[in-house]
């Protein structure tokens, strides 16, 4: 077992290591991959922090509403107050955790679809009043100055951190007291209330803790591109794709969403290179045919390939045994 | 509900007997705070009315619902510490709660790592009851836990309450069942249509002409 760990481990530390080797190599070579990683690793937090607000149970599609939050709330106070970008930044997430501590005690008795048609209606309901506003810049967007000097590699180390940090408390909350509760919840509110779990407050923490990732990946995102525009950042792609690659990679686990969205990604850029015509085509068949034959998703099938093994073994190394 | 007057004393087993739709869950999840009473709820001494379930439940009260309501994908384990898990003291006594649990419960101790959606239904009451016990409350409350079981299994786990309740935990049972019941409670109560009609000692009700016809078909 404790071989298994250290093995485990090795393989962690391998791919840590890969990841912040990778710009330096690729800066030189491919600078066009550098942006694809950065664009997967935004997608990968965008996916584990939706993700960790569904396991209370609570399927949002408003995950685009924080990611917009953290755009234009960062974009205005560095362009309209001059602040800086980090500090933005902050501003942009902590104002979409704010959002959503209120959104989250408006939508405790939703369940469902009916959660995700509120949840979308909030959106929706963002989206289109930034469009009207002359203050957001209206439907024309915001110019948004850059990011640590616009330099790629240390922009695509920071997005590293921040999916460091999401998978760290993701870690915690599947490790900790916490798991328990956000399990319950899902399953059964009544009962949970009824073990001693406070249901509205984890719901609601659930809810900000999601919102605060979304918020700051939003945010970087703005400086990261240089430009926002509504229809661009609260659009309903970013909400569908945040819910997706859980689904696709394994909901209510760490790895899945991350492993869902850097799979969904790199298979579309192949695509995108290879089939030049039609490939979103290709891209939702693949999609439908995971969702509809492996229902746990990626990590399922791992898990399921992993006990299979683990039962043959046994079956070989003690075949009386009970 | 109307002229509900319930008092269950430090140590006993008092059982709130009645017919299907006469009020006894009702009467419980207006206890845990599920449903907001109307009159009033006292618990040591204190007022609960009005509070938050999950408060309700730390201060003491357990709750082993209708129909055991386990996570069909969550191990046995994992719903034991679950049900330690948010109640002040609970949490660092578990290990301990959870030996005295598989001392009584040995069965649950050979499944710990079984998901509790492919185990029997016997074994389902007996985690759900495991699940509640894990709190160390000082009162539990126990919904028809003999719905759907085989009498042999009923009677395992009527004594298993006893044995619990010799321990000093009291207990508040609802059941359909009312012969076993009866005979087990110290004390008992009689409810119909939202009314409780009969109180008495477990013996006394057994032998109440009211109870023989309505209850015991006899």
């Amino acid at each position: 077992m404790s071989g298994r760990q250290a093995v485990q481990v090795l393989a962690l530390a391998v791919v840590l290591v890969a990841a912040v080797a990778f710009p330096f190599w690729a800066n030189r070579t491919q600078p066009y991959y550098l942006q694809i990683a950065i664009n997967i690793i935004s997608f990968a937090i965008l996916a584990l922090s939706w993700d960790m607000l569904a396991r209370t149970g609570q399927l949002s599609l408003a995950h685009a509403a924080f990611y917009g939050l953290g755009a234009y709330t960062s974009a205005l106070v560095t362009t309209r107050m001059g602040l800086p970008i980090f500090l933005g930044m902050l501003l942009g997430s902590l104002v979409a955790v704010v959002v959503a501590a209120g959104l989250g005690m408006l939508t405790l008795r939703l369940r469902g679809i009916y959660f995700a048609i509120g949840t979308l209606a909030f959106s929706e309901t963002l989206r289109v009043v930034t469009n009207q506003l002359r203050f957001t810049g209206g439907a024309t967007g915001l110019v948004v100055p850059p990011l640590l000097g616009g330099q790629r590699v240390p922009q695509y180390l920071l997005i590293l951190a921040v999916l460091l940090l999401a998978v760290v408390v993701s870690w915690m909350v599947n490790r900790s007291r916490w798991h328990f509760a956000f399990t319950a919840i899902r399953t059964n509110e009544a009962v949970a209330g009824a073990m001693g779990v406070d249901v509205v407050r984890f719901k609601v923490l659930a809810f900000m803790i999601s919102a605060f990732f979304a918020g700051i990946t939003g945010a970087y995102y703005a400086h990261v591109f240089l430009f926002i525009s509504p229809i661009e950042v609260y659009s309903l792609a970013v909400s569908v794709g945040a819910l997706v690659a859980p689904i696709f990679g394994g909901l209510y686990t760490t790895a899945g969403p991350i492993l869902g969205a850097v799979v969904l990604r790199v298979g579309e850029e192949i695509l995108r290179s290879t089939v030049q015509r039609g490939y979103p085509i290709i891209y939702g068949l693949i999609l439908a045919l995971v969702i509809l034959y492996m229902p746990r998703g990626l990590i399922g099938v791992w898990a399921s390939v992993k006990s299979g093994l683990a039962t043959g073994r046994k079956e070989t190394r003690e075949p009386a045994g009970p | 509900m109307w002229d509900v007057r319930l008092r269950v004393n430090p140590g006993e087993i008092v059982c709130l007997v009645g017919a299907n739709g006469a009020g006894k869950t009702t009467l419980l999840r207006a206890i845990t705070g599920v449903l907001p009473p109307r009159g009033e709820v006292a618990f040591e001494g204190r007022l609960i009315t009005g509070r938050p379930t999950a408060a309700i439940a730390r201060m003491g009260i357990a709750h082993v619902p209708e129909g055991r309501q386990l996570f069909p994908a969550m191990s046995v384990r994992d719903h034991l510490e679950l049900g330690a898990a948010f109640v002040p003291g609970a949490w660092e006594r578990r290990e301990k709660t959870t030996e005295e649990i598989f001392t009584l419960f040995p069965r649950l101790h050979e499944r710990q790592h079984q998901l509790a959606g492919t185990m029997s239904g016997g074994e389902q009451q007996m985690l759900a009851v495991a699940r509640a016990l894990m709190a160390r409350p000082k009162l539990l409350l126990v919904d028809e836990p003999s719905l759907g079981l085989a009498p042999v299994l009923v009677q395992t786990l009527f004594r298993t309450l006893q044995e619990i309740n010799r321990h000093g935990l009291t207990v508040l049972l609802v059941e359909q069942n009312v012969r076993q019941t009866l005979q087990m409670a110290h004390r008992g109560y009689v409810i119909e249509n939202g009314r409780i009609v009969l109180e008495g000692t477990g013996s006394e009700l057994l032998a109440n002409e009211h109870v023989k016809v309505a209850y015991l078909g006899l």
